[in-house]
């Protein structure tokens, strides 16, 4: 690993909880204002430093993760401390592989269970006052599967240009929870493919 | 996978020769760079080495890979 990619991780490890701490600060600090308990708080010099310090932290997390994602080695070398993944001889190799493999089917098992209870309606209705419905029965039951793609709050991403100036927000994924399932479904299966295709190529 | 039949199983007599050098499995691991672990697990049959790895012992041990490891025949039925 880089140097570099190293004071950047000692930075984010060792930030983060600081990170928390300031979180806690601010948190504590928003409750006095709705509280009205004091009309000016006095934070003095540590809360702009650590402000600036919160500023590099968010972007180098930003960064480390778009990284992660792109960069394999980087990826390799840093989440297999973080999943404290052994691999020190060939027989450690072969067993990883075997672990990854159990864990890859597991979470699509898993992937595909909670895309399923996240695109079932079920609804069962008994009419106590014993009103009948068009059947003639008082006990109704409703299955539904369906989903949606998009998110059905979409003020996720916002840009707002008025009279009054300009304003540009981003708050959450504007994708909905069965979209962000069969996207993650969908990369495992890339990502495995993709991985495998190259080792079995032909030369 | 595939139709190799039959089955064949490789033996070893690494304990054997490990007791003939007095020389312990982690001594063993060090010298072939692995650990400990994979010394006890080929030992007991339990892990079958490389061809890197099983000629690495073979020339820690001064010896042919045949001498070292056997082949036997697991299951005649399948």
């Amino acid at each position: 690993m880089k140097k570099i990619d190293q004071i950047i991780l000692w930075t984010l490890g060792l930030g983060f909880p600081v990170v928390v701490g300031l979180m806690i600060w601010a948190n504590s600090i928003e409750t006095q204002v709705i509280e009205g308990k004091k009309e000016v708080i006095k934070t003095g010099g540590l809360w702009d430093t650590l402000g600036i310090f919160f500023i590099i932290w968010v972007v180098l997390a930003a960064i480390t993760l778009i990284r992660l994602l792109i960069n394999s080695k980087l990826r390799e070398t840093m989440l297999s401390k973080v999943a404290r993944i052994q691999e020190r001889d060939e027989r450690e190799v072969e067993v990883s592989g075997y672990a990854a493999k159990f864990s890859f089917f597991a979470n699509l098992a898993l992937l595909v269970l909670l895309l399923f209870l996240s695109s079932v309606n079920l609804k069962l209705k008994r009419d106590n006052q014993g009103f009948l419905d068009s059947e003639g029965q008082t006990k109704h039951g409703y299955i539904q599967l369906g989903f949606a793609l998009k998110a059905y709050d979409e003020k996720s991403f916002k840009y707002e240009n008025n009279n009054l100036g300009k304003e540009l927000s981003y708050t959450d994924l504007p994708i909905s929870k069965s979209g962000i399932i069969i996207f993650l479904i969908v990369w495992q299966m890339a990502m495995y493919h993709l991985s495998a295709r190259k080792k079995l190529k032909v030369e | 996978m595939g139709n190799l039949k039959p089955k064949l199983r490789l033996d070893n007599n690494l304990h054997v020769l490990r007791a003939t050098m007095k020389i312990t499995q982690a001594e063993l691991a060090d010298a072939i760079g692995v650990t400990r672990a994979t010394v006890n697990a080929m030992e007991r049959g339990d892990y079958n080495p490389s061809l890197e790895l099983a000629f690495r012992l073979s020339l820690y041990f001064k010896k042919n890979i045949h001498e070292i490891f056997t082949v036997g025949v697991e299951n005649e039925k399948n």
